[in-house]
């Protein structure tokens, strides 16, 4: 067990200082998003004059759901799973594989160390404009914090295993762009990180259910939103580790059969 | 008319070497196609649980982002290259530009042709469309005119929005990031800019006229301004092709090149 760290422990703390040296141009891609959550917050604003619930959300619980799906989208980006894509586009995932260890583990915690970056640079972000806008406090009781987290972790290793397939799909085409692209749709759609899945028609809502998408971004937000209790809450957190359990064998399976295909060119 | 010859002389070099790749030449064609449906899924899902933003209903919204995507679309069909300034700089490719007897902004326009981009421009022609046929309006024939000529005006805007601010990046060379960051202020304009505080309006309209772009002539269209402020389309597109233009000279004076 103590290798096994020592061994991985190193692909996150190299990751972490790759992202630091170039923190600017993270805080700079933070502005952009800050025009989406911006036009967001005007948008239901307007809305919230007109009406005092949409759908069961009122204010503070909808800008609170806008603002966490915000984070989430910042933390595991784009970026890091170009990384995978491109890695096997140009050749150099050959380095990687002659090396003697797991090529799941090695991208999981090179991830998780560009995450804590992203991850803390967007909590610090996410957290100031909460407590601006919202009653933030009335959120943040010690059991449903804890929880929270345990739902984040969960969350993320699943948004990972997620992006770590699509990534894989590089094996069988030349586009990475389009594959990375054609999976930010649809986990966009069936997560709940455009809207609320209850905003959408009920036949959407049933089909998302059986998804793993929704328990990367939807479920998270319903806990911290306090909209789930009891038994269903224990129910949600089995649903998550289900998925994560599912999806990171999967993965496994999914690499073992698409490394079988790997053609590089030369050398 | 020579800039014009020289545009499409790169332009059909760039479609030669697109062709090249036939696969690849669909699936960015269809990924622009797909880029835009996020966006519209919002709108239309958004639209099921609320009847309308501040008096706009679901079509109305959905004319303002048809104007932003043609203008977005046909900026990334042929005019990627002012995206992509300060890479031209760091990789010295801006240097050859320099050295050849042709217009340097014509040679920046007709750098790369992205076929997404024209997925996108017929998405936003789609729903433009679509969007007026669901609103049951006859468009007499100037409206018709004054559609066409927003969208060459809006694309007009876009297109010197983005030269502008990347030759800034050009200038300071700490704001490599200012043209995505303005780039993505494009949102704030598919919305009725109704919805944003007084100096959020101004700014849209001036210093990053998108509003100009979306919200001007489709509120005109829709009778929901008086046709008199049509005006600010045609002031804006002069005004910001010389600014663009003082801009990219000043950043071209400072310019010292990348190597040796």
């Amino acid at each position: 067990m103590k290798s096994f760290w020592r061994r991985y422990a190193g692909f996150a703390r190299c990751a972490m200082e790759k992202k630091l040296a170039y923190r600017n141009s993270f805080i700079i891609g933070w502005m952009s998003n800050l025009a989406g959550i911006l036009v967001s917050i005007f948008l239901w604003r307007v809305l919230f004059l007109e009406y005092s619930s949409i759908q069961g959300y009122n204010w503070d619980q909808m800008i609170l759901y806008a603002l966490i799906v915000a984070m989430l989208n910042a933390t595991l980006s784009f970026r890091t799973e170009m990384n995978l894509s491109e890695k096997i586009l140009d050749g150099s995932i050959v380095s990687d594989l002659t090396k003697p260890i797991d090529f799941q583990n090695m991208s999981f915690f090179q991830a998780l160390g560009e995450s804590a970056i992203e991850g803390g640079i967007s909590i610090c972000i996410i957290s100031v404009l909460a407590f601006l806008l919202t009653d933030l406090g009335a959120y943040l009781t010690l059991v449903n914090t804890l929880l929270f987290i345990v739902s984040l972790i969960l969350a993320f290793i699943l948004k990972f295993c997620l992006s770590y397939i699509s990534g894989l799909m590089c094996f069988y085409t030349s586009n990475g762009y389009g594959v990375v692209y054609l999976r930010q749709v649809i986990t966009d759609v069936f997560s709940g990180a455009l809207l609320p899945l209850t905003f959408f028609p009920v036949w959407f809502q049933k089909l998302s259910g059986v998804l793993p998408f929704q328990a990367s971004v939807y479920l998270p937000t319903q806990i911290f939103l306090g909209r789930i209790g009891g038994m269903e809450l224990l129910y949600t957190l089995l649903l998550q580790v289900g998925w994560v359990i599912v999806m990171w064998i999967f993965a496994k399976l999914f690499f073992n059969i698409a490394v079988k295909k790997i053609t590089i060119n030369g050398g | 008319m020579r800039n014009i010859y020289i545009f499409f002389q790169l332009t059909k070099a760039n479609l030669n070497a697109l062709l090249s790749f036939k696969i690849d030449f669909l699936v960015s064609f269809f990924a622009g196609l797909l880029s835009q449906t996020i966006g519209i899924l919002f709108l239309s899902v958004l639209f099921m649980n609320i009847p309308s933003v501040a008096d706009w209903n679901v079509y109305q919204v959905g004319i303002l982002y048809g104007f932003i995507f043609f203008a977005e679309g046909i900026m990334t069909l042929s005019f990627q290259g002012t995206f992509g300034l300060v890479n031209q700089v760091r990789s010295g490719t801006l240097d050859q530009y320099l050295l050849r007897p042709l217009p340097i902004s014509t040679q920046i326009y007709g750098q790369r042709t992205n076929l997404a981009g024209l997925g996108t421009s017929i998405t936003g022609l789609a729903v433009i469309t679509y969007s007026i046929l669901k609103l049951d309006m006859v468009l007499p024939l100037w409206k018709i005119n004054l559609l066409i000529l927003s969208l060459i005006l809006g694309a007009v805007i876009r297109v010197n929005i983005n030269f502008a601010f990347n030759s800034i990046s050009l200038w300071l060379e700490g704001a490599a990031g200012i043209g995505g960051t303005v780039y993505s202020l494009q949102e704030l304009a598919k919305y009725p800019i109704d919805i944003y505080p007084r100096a959020f309006q101004v700014m849209l309209l001036t210093l990053f006229p998108f509003a100009a772009i979306s919200y001007v002539p489709t509120a005109v269209i829709l009778n929901k301004i008086e046709p008199l402020f049509y005006i600010i389309l045609p002031i804006v597109t002069v005004v910001i092709v010389v600014i663009r233009k003082f801009i990219f000279w000043q950043a071209l004076k400072v310019y010292e090149g990348a190597g040796n």
